[in-house]
């Protein structure tokens, strides 16, 4: 017996050690500047003390370089929005504003050259100027690291760069130090928008080709309002307030970014006043809600995109059986339930307010009956298999992932969820291995032309898609050509009805409000639909 | 006195089994006699058997179908229509719990059943052979033994992918190694009695004397080892599925029940405190029977 008392003894220990934990998060309100700091912040903690204002976000390391040029996370894009600068910037409601420009660029008759002039004496944060040389080599590099290459496809000269045979970009011509034009080899509306986007950040050419691969993890430079002092993988990421900025100087004296993997903690951290901005599941919003302490401080804002079902038509080939599986996803259910009315169902894939939104579609219906009779049609009159591959680091995926596959039962679809980290996930896309996936996507500027950038004919190949429509294509050439508003939403809602109501190449599921929690000192800090972290703005309430 | 008294003890002994006054009594009967008088073990024997009633019985016992999701009670607190209250998908706590007594009780039986087979197999050809043999299977043992347990499970899982199959796997390749030594030992010290060499003399065959007469000499190990290793596999499934590695959801298991339930600890407590007393109890419950087994079973070990 004396074992099985020694046993009990250790399990008394290990349940008191568990609540002893779990009290932990539950101590004091936020207080940011004489808040105690993790040990591993400890090189900010005297700054702190000394009064410096520093914003502390909580973060996730993205174990890849910060540089959106090659990796297009939204992790990445929470640290350069604030770093690193585009020639100019969307707005909230879709307006484009020059930023590094000294005016709105100058498009020529023919609709093809793009005359700019960039503000004269703009400082990279190792005090060179910005040139235009600067802007060509950035451009030319988002070619050369293929990511978002594609972006810039319809740039005189792009073919020859992509595929090798030329070492430059022919359309962009340097006039001076401030002046440059770039020419187009055929008409694109939507042109000035993706110059706008992260991906098309201004780097300083000399000191990014001589970083060579620590560009974005030792050394990342631009013209914005921070400077990127240090990334510590594990740890977080520490930027400081840049003094020869030509716009306004923040407010702040630096960002501190602090890795927390696990999202549950992230907000512990926030309760006990070592973090001011948090982001936070959608799924936990009642539990949020229901804290009177954190009620107040949670915000909402919609970026225009949403969650969506993938597919890949090599595997999962007949059409009906995609739409089978749209009408078995419960769209209702998971909005109203699943995420608490934060969300609504889509109808489209291109969401409201962009061009090419039908609003009088209807609903995508759950009719799993209707879905069984489309499966007997495709000879799959005993059931269907179908493996749904989620990745885990947006762990929003895996409540629509558990719930479509209870609701696909009744359709007689079983599926298999396959969960998957972020590594795995890029490969299994890249290689073709996903069946059905659940993706997410959110436009990077107001047009249509970003939003079906995933399902795009040059995109497809690289993210286990493989659908290719002749019709949809020439709809998407035909839409960035035309410049007449209503000519482009008649275009745009019939690629959208090849997409999702006639190919069903992808099941769009919903579109959703994102939440995050602010320490309400906090003054100057807002997310919108932009989905931009911009944090030059903001200040500390005394 | 107090040798003398011994003395006449043993006379009365005597005399009482010759009148057929002390009924003769085979090994595994005393045990149980012995079981019976230990209170704590008898009434954990009746917690296990009424797991193990729960688990057979799952789908007549539990309210809702384990998977079934009532959109109206997404999150609800207990209640007379979900007496546990619900999950974040509506689906009905104590139906869960339920049928995770199934994959908990199955991974536990099944992983120590694989344990047992390799380890008293590879145990029993160790310990008789000795030599190369024995150096050979021990070298293995220790291979087998040197990683950490759980960083080893976890390796196997990642390695073989989720499933129930290779979780059984995983786990009886993590603990058949305590069993093979003990079987080692045992074997080892038995093969030197006169039973053996009698049955060598008329002309037993290896395979004979270690089946007939070696393993069965250890069964008694055995059964306390099987009873004492079935709470250590429930603890490591509920640990791999918490960590994501163990039973893929939408199957309930209390591990991955835990696991979902930590976000909402704040909120809806039931729904993380029941299936952690659910483990605890089955752990207790099964280190107490096995402590009493035991005792029971080897009166010379009794404290």
């Amino acid at each position: 017996m004396k074992k099985t008392i020694k046993k009990l003894i250790s399990l008394g220990l290990a349940v008191s050690m568990a609540a002893a934990l779990s009290a932990c998060g539950s101590s004091s309100g936020p207080s940011p500047t004489t808040s105690e700091t993790t040990a591993a912040a400890g090189s900010d903690a005297a700054a702190e003390n000394t009064g410096a204002k520093i914003l502390r976000v909580a973060a996730v390391d993205p174990q890849v370089a910060y540089d959106m040029q090659q990796y297009t996370y939204s992790l990445i894009m929470k640290v350069t929005d604030n770093v690193v600068e585009s020639l100019l910037t969307t707005q909230d409601g879709g307006k484009v504003v020059p930023t590094l420009l000294a005016k709105e660029p100058e498009l020529s008759d023919d609709m093809l050259t793009y005359s700019f002039e960039l503000i004269d004496g703009v400082k990279f944060h190792n005090g060179e100027t910005l040139k235009s040389s600067d802007v060509k080599y950035s451009l030319e590099r988002v070619v050369k690291k293929q990511s978002m290459g594609s972006l810039l496809e319809k740039v005189e000269g792009y073919e020859a760069l992509a595929d090798g045979s030329a070492n430059e970009l022919t359309g962009i011509k340097v006039i001076d130090d401030t002046h440059f034009t770039i020419t187009l080899s055929e008409v694109y509306t939507p042109f000035v928008s993706v110059l706008s986007t992260p991906y098309c950040g201004i780097y300083p050419a000399e000191a990014c080709e001589a970083a060579g691969d620590n560009w974005g993890k030792t050394e990342l430079i631009g013209t914005g309002p921070f400077k990127f002092d240090s990334y510590t993988p594990g740890v977080g990421v520490e930027i400081s307030k840049f003094d020869g900025y030509y716009g306004n100087v923040p407010k702040l004296d630096g960002v501190s970014y602090k890795f927390i993997e696990d999202a549950n903690t992230q907000v512990l951290e926030y309760q006990k006043g070592n973090i001011d901005y948090v982001d936070v599941e959608t799924n936990m919003y009642p539990v949020y809600q229901a804290d009177p302490k954190l009620k107040d401080q949670m915000h909402m804002f919609q970026p225009i995109g949403g969650y969506y079902m993938t597919f890949n038509v090599k595997s999962v080939s007949d059409p009906k059986i995609r739409q089978a599986i749209s009408m078995s996803i419960n769209r209702q259910a998971i909005c109203e339930s699943i995420f608490h009315g934060t969300a609504k169902p889509s109808s489209s894939f291109i969401p409201a307010g962009i061009i090419g939104h039908d609003d009088s579609l209807e609903e995508f219906a759950y009719d799993p009956e209707g879905a069984k009779a489309l499966l007997a049609e495709a000879g799959y009159a005993n059931g269907y298999d179908l493996r749904l591959t989620v990745n885990t680091k947006y762990a929003t995926s895996i409540p629509i992932a558990t719930a479509f596959q209870e609701q696909a039962k009744a359709a007689g679809i079983n599926v298999t969820i396959e969960q998957v980290d972020s590594a795995a996930w890029s490969d299994m896309r890249k290689s073709g291995g996903v069946d059905a996936g659940v993706g997410n996507w959110y436009v990077d500027y107001n047009d249509p032309d970003s939003m079906l950038y995933p399902v795009s004919d040059s995109r497809t190949d690289r993210s286990s898609s493989f659908w290719h429509n002749e019709e949809f294509k020439k709809l998407m050439e035909a839409g960035v050509q035309t410049s007449d508003e209503a000519e482009r939403q008649e275009i745009y809602v019939k690629a959208e009805h090849i997409l999702s109501r006639e190919d069903y190449a992808i099941a769009p599921i919903y579109n959703e409000s994102k939440c995050y929690l602010l320490n309400p000192k906090i003054t100057g800090l807002v997310m919108d639909s932009t989905f931009r972290n911009f944090y030059a703005n903001a200040d500390f309430q005394q | 006195m107090k040798i003398l008294s011994i003395f006449t003890k043993q006379k009365k002994f005597e005399e009482q089994l010759l009148n057929g006054e002390m009924e003769y009594s085979s090994y595994y009967k005393d045990s149980f006699k012995r079981l019976k008088k230990n209170k704590a073990a008898l009434f954990c024997l009746g917690v296990i058997l009424f797991l193990v009633l729960l688990a057979l019985f799952a789908p007549v016992v539990s309210p809702y179908d384990p998977t079934y999701q009532d959109y109206a009670s997404v999150l609800a607190p207990p209640s007379s229509k979900h007496l546990l209250g619900a999950d974040e998908y509506g689906r009905d706590i104590l139906s869960r719990l339920i049928y995770g007594t199934r994959v908990s009780l199955s991974i536990g039986i099944l992983a120590q059943i694989l344990a047992s087979v390799i380890g008293i197999t590879l145990g029993a050809i160790a310990g008789y052979f000795g030599g190369a043999v024995d150096t050979l299977i021990s070298r293995i043992m220790e291979i087998f033994a040197a990683f950490p347990d759980l960083l080893f499970a976890m390796a196997i899982m990642t390695f073989m992918g989720q499933g129930l199959q290779n979780l059984f796997i995983a786990l009886g390749l993590l603990t058949w190694v305590r069993t093979a030594r003990l079987i080692r030992g045992s074997v080892m010290q038995l093969k030197e009695k006169e039973y053996v060499e009698a049955s060598k003399a008329s002309g037993g065959t290896s395979f004979r004397i270690i089946t007939k007469h070696l393993i069965p000499n250890c069964l008694s190990t055995v059964i306390v080892l099987v009873t004492l290793g079935i709470p250590n596999a429930i603890m490591y499934e509920a640990s791999l599925s918490f960590l994501g590695l163990g039973i893929q959801p939408p199957t309930p298991s209390w591990g991955n029940m835990i696991s979902s339930a930590q976000s909402f600890i704040s909120f809806l407590p039931v729904y993380s405190i029941v299936p952690g007393i659910a483990i605890m109890v089955t752990v207790v419950a099964f280190n107490i029977f096995g402590d009493g087994l035991r005792d029971a079973l080897d009166p010379k070990l009794r404290a």
